[in-house]
């Protein structure tokens, strides 16, 4: 239960003013002041990774509310979920390209603050507001990407349904003895199947109309065109899949390489910050014993000095 | 309601990190901006802050949050106080720190040299009036005062290692108190950071418990509550803080020296370095515990064979694991399959390998540090012959007591002299009857003899005569904590009134001779002495604990009513992960399960605590 004191501090405030001669107007005016002069204050690279973050949260936002229709499955149309993809893309591809300005601008910061070492702890605040951005971007597009994935992975559990569904009446149906119209057949399986079912019974009458089998020979001929048709689209649609699983997931790799790099950088800058800090430490003892050293030199040659002229004195 | 200590406290941090703000009706937390302003600065504004702390806060945090998570929070870096910063034009700082007059003077200078843009002060435990005054001074005087955005008082002086232990992080407590020459001033100054400790972990709880303690301490009247706050002084069980341990967790406390929920572990040579002219330093690796470690919640209780156990079954789990994820991934390829099938398969083995992988390194990691720990804990095991030591120790507190057997160990050449003292001492702490002089003093020469430190031995020995000399002629409750001069004993020099009564019935009272239950659990006299004041059982002798209840007219200390289902036990002058690993076995054994929170003043180790002891030992005259 942390208890907030300002309002103490303000009363001490005032009574410490008007100790020293300053009235509790001025010191009125001087506060409120104090929050126009922080928002004009500043810089451009907060301002930048300010806006950076707000584009992330609307984007955190637009995907929480949006997540339940996308993953659903029968509450959006698929035009709709490609929709959504798009915008997410190119969001995500644009806060990417956003914070890698950001990050060069830091690193650039680190650079000159080797030259100026006044602003170490400047460019260190700078790469770890990059390095948050990044996390976050990272977080925002490894949860879109399972999203993504629950979306693949329902189309392949609906392919695989709609498979073994036209599968099964095709297997009532193989029994049955007509040769006519049978068209909807997908795998090569089932010709076989079906074929197999029709020699079987086939097999007591030997002698077919000769027109008979040139039919059955045409049509199975037209079966095999019509598969391999249907197996070259079904490669192609396959090919397409994966290059969109590549690509998405080369986004959420992109953006981890993104994060590790400014992670490594950052880890380097606070350590830079710390080997200064001990550096500044070693530097003062090192001036320490330097002027000891020194007075301790004077001491001696004086004292040498003032025996030879002593030992001289007393032995002329 | 459970007690959790470090969920609360970590609550609270979060909620300072956020500058206090109160969440907003979406969730979003709208920070509220500068003093007095009514303007809703968004967060995004204030999204990236640097934390300042000091010394105190640092080791408070430590445990508490990693960089990561407080980067997650914004934070972009933590500096310290009093080290030299540079300024960062446009960022906030939050300030967490303690309320001295040194760190004011340090935020006065900060505010003149307008380092940050606005500063947020929060102090630990609280800013007094005086400090309070000297701070708006010197910033009025520097034109800084319109700096500070707000000041907190976050009352949270206290460090908490996992759900049920806390600590006060104030290191030698047990001899400030009890030194024969602390003056009252230090004392007082001792006790009052203790005081400030435990209003601050009550505090953050939001919780006023009725205080049941051996004497009259620093107890404050607050609201009431269906908890129970339990006192203990140091003296009432020494041995246990001597002793040496055989469960995992206080077994890395007391070898490798736990502190702050870290370990620092030299990696072994490896086998067959051919010994070179240079050899290279062994390499120091530290390493976290906690509650998200899976291995060290699970196992911390068991004694150390059984860990071993339990680490091979881990490492064969793991590497089943791998072999499925392995198999998943389609590294053997069934060619029989349905091309269109196995694809399938494929991706779908590929996505949750992936998505498992993080969760398997991490995991590896856990493992190969429990490795690194258990194997430097044999080395350490076998060179000084730690399960000699226990299974005396454990035999002598229990009552039988194996007086050719520690003498032939002291004699021995295993273990480190503080080892073979701590052995003495527990013995002479535990045995029934005292051994006679000649004894004394031939236990005395073996352990000259072995090169341990005398003072602590002879302190000891001093105590434990003391109490059964007697001491019960009319030494009324001191109500304060000053030290009293005790005319019946003279020549023992000047006593903290604490002491003598907590010790003489710590010996003598309830709970002598300490039970083990199957399987090698350990029954500390702090677990059987909570266990009849959480049952509200009536106490065979005279009641040694007095009861302050709240609800209770002032001035009056009565009985306690009825079981309790929470406590928190604080002890004053050190505790161990002995003496909190029993408690929490026997608040999970009882029936209904209770709750308790176990706290100290610190958490030293074996031997740092002899060396306490030494001191004493040394500044006792004759």
């Amino acid at each position: 239960m942390p208890d907030d004191r300002s309002e103490d501090f303000w009363q001490a405030a005032v009574v410490g003013g008007q100790q020293t001669g300053i009235t509790e107007a001025h010191l009125r005016k001087l506060r409120n002041n104090r929050v126009l002069l922080s928002l004009s204050s500043v810089t451009d690279f907060t301002a930048s990774a300010q806006q950076v973050a707000k584009t992330i949260q609307q984007l955190t936002l637009f995907v929480a509310t949006h997540r339940r229709d996308y993953v659903q499955p029968g509450r959006c149309s698929e035009g709709e979920r490609d929709a959504i993809e798009e915008q997410v893309a190119v969001s995500i591809k644009a806060c990417t390209q956003n914070v890698a300005k950001l990050k060069d601008g830091a690193a650039a910061d680190v650079k000159s603050a080797a030259a100026q070492p006044g602003r170490q702890q400047l460019a260190t605040h700078r790469l770890g507001m990059v390095l948050l951005l990044s996390e976050r971007l990272q977080a925002i597009g490894s949860v879109f990407d399972q999203c993504r994935s629950a979306r693949f992975q329902q189309k392949a559990q609906q392919e695989a349904a709609a498979k073994r569904r036209r599968l099964s009446p095709m297997s009532l149906q193989a029994s049955s003895p007509p040769v006519g119209s049978r068209r909807q057949f997908p795998g090569a399986a089932d010709v076989q199947q079906r074929l197999q079912f029709d020699e079987s019974p086939a097999s007591p009458d030997l002698e077919l109309a000769p027109q008979q089998q040139a039919q059955l020979q045409q049509e199975s001929l037209d079966l095999q065109r019509e598969l391999l048709a249907r197996g070259d689209a079904v490669n192609a649609v396959e090919r397409s899949v994966r290059e969109v699983a590549t690509l998405s997931s080369l986004f959420s790799a992109q953006v981890m390489q993104q994060a590790e790099q400014i992670e490594q950088l950052y880890s380097e800058a606070v350590q830079a910050t710390a080997d200064i800090a001990s550096g500044n430490v070693h530097l003062t003892k090192a001036i320490r014993y330097n002027t000891s050293t020194r007075k301790i030199m004077l001491v001696i040659l004086l004292l040498a000095s003032a025996s030879l002229l002593f030992w001289d004195w007393f032995y002329s | 309601m459970v007690l959790n200590v470090r969920k609360k406290q970590i609550e609270a941090v979060e909620r300072m990190l956020h500058f206090h703000a109160q969440p907003g009706s979406q969730g979003r937390l709208s920070a509220g901006g500068g003093l007095g302003s009514n303007g809703q600065t968004t967060p995004e504004e204030e999204a990236y802050k640097v934390l300042i702390l000091d010394a105190f806060t640092k080791d408070l945090l430590a445990p508490l949050l990693k960089v990561s998570e407080l980067r997650r929070h914004g934070v972009t870096m933590h500096l310290q106080l009093h080290q030299d910063r540079q300024p960062i034009a446009d960022a906030p700082a939050i300030y967490f720190v303690q309320a001295t007059a040194e760190n004011i003077q340090r935020i006065v200078a900060d505010g003149a040299q307008g380092l940050y843009d606005v500063l947020h002060l929060n102090f630990v435990h609280s800013i007094s009036r005086q400090l309070m005054e000297q701070l708006a001074g010197g910033l009025v005087k520097t034109d800084a005062a319109q700096r500070i955005a707000k000041v907190h008082d976050m009352y949270l002086s206290f460090s908490t290692l996992e759900a049920g232990l806390f600590c006060l992080n104030l290191p030698e407590a047990y001899r400030h108190i009890n030194e024969p020459t602390a003056s009252e001033a230090q004392i007082e100054a001792v006790i009052s950071d203790v005081v400030d400790g435990l209003f601050s972990t009550l505090a953050s709880q939001s919780i006023v418990p009725i205080i049941r303690c051996p004497k009259a301490g620093a107890a404050q009247h607050l609201r009431s509550h269906d908890h129970i706050l339990v006192l203990f002084d140091r003296n009432f069980e020494l041995s246990v803080m001597l002793q040496h341990p055989w469960t995992y967790k206080p077994l890395v406390h007391d070898v490798l020296g736990l502190a702050l929920n870290k370990v620092t572990v030299e990696a072994p040579e490896p086998a067959g370095a051919a010994s070179t002219v240079l050899k290279p330093p062994p390499k120091r690796q530290t390493f976290e515990v906690g509650e998200a470690d899976f291995f060290w919640e699970a196992s911390g209780a068991k004694p150390f064979p059984d860990v071993v156990t339990d680490l091979d079954q881990s490492i064969a789990k793991y590497k089943q694991a791998i072999e499925d994820l392995n198999r998943r991934t389609g590294a053997d390829v069934d060619p029989n399959a349905d091309p269109n099938e196995l694809m399938q398969a494929n991706t779908r083995g590929l996505m949750s390998a992936v998505a498992s992988l993080p969760e398997l390194t991490e995991r590896k990691r856990t493992i190969d540090k429990h490795t690194a720990m258990l194997t430097k804990l044999l080395d350490c095991i076998k060179n000084r012959g730690l399960d000699k030591l226990y299974s005396l120790e454990d035999s002598a507190i229990q009552g039988k007591c194996d007086l050719p057997g520690i003498l032939s160990v002291i004699q021995g050449s295993k273990g480190t002299s503080a080892d073979k003292l701590r052995l003495a001492i527990i013995y002479i702490l535990t045995v029934d009857q005292l051994p006679g002089q000649a004894d004394a003093d031939r236990m005395q020469q073996l352990l000259e003899a072995a090169g341990a430190d005398l003072s602590a031995w002879t302190y000891a020995l001093r105590m434990r005569r003391m109490n059964l000399m007697g001491r019960s002629q009319g030494v009324a409750p001191v109500a304060s904590s000053s030290a009293s001069s005790l005319e019946g004993l003279g020549g023992f020099g000047s006593v903290s009134g604490w002491a003598d009564k907590a010790f003489g019935q710590g010996l003598s009272s309830i709970t002598k001779g300490v039970k083990t239950l199957l399987g090698g659990e350990q029954l500390t006299a702090v677990t059987l002495a909570l266990d009849t004041i959480m049952e509200g059982r009536a106490l065979p002798e005279n009641d040694p604990f007095m009861t302050f209840d709240p609800k209770a007219a002032p001035g009056r200390a009565g009985r306690g009513s009825g079981p309790a289902r929470e406590a928190i036990v604080f002890m004053i002058g050190g505790g161990n992960y002995i003496e909190y690993d029993s408690l929490q076995a026997w608040a999970q054994r009882s029936q209904p399960a209770k709750s308790i929170v176990y706290g100290s003043t610190d958490l030293p180790t074996g031997e740092i605590f002899v060396k306490q002891l030494a001191d004493l030992g040394r500044l006792t005259p004759r």
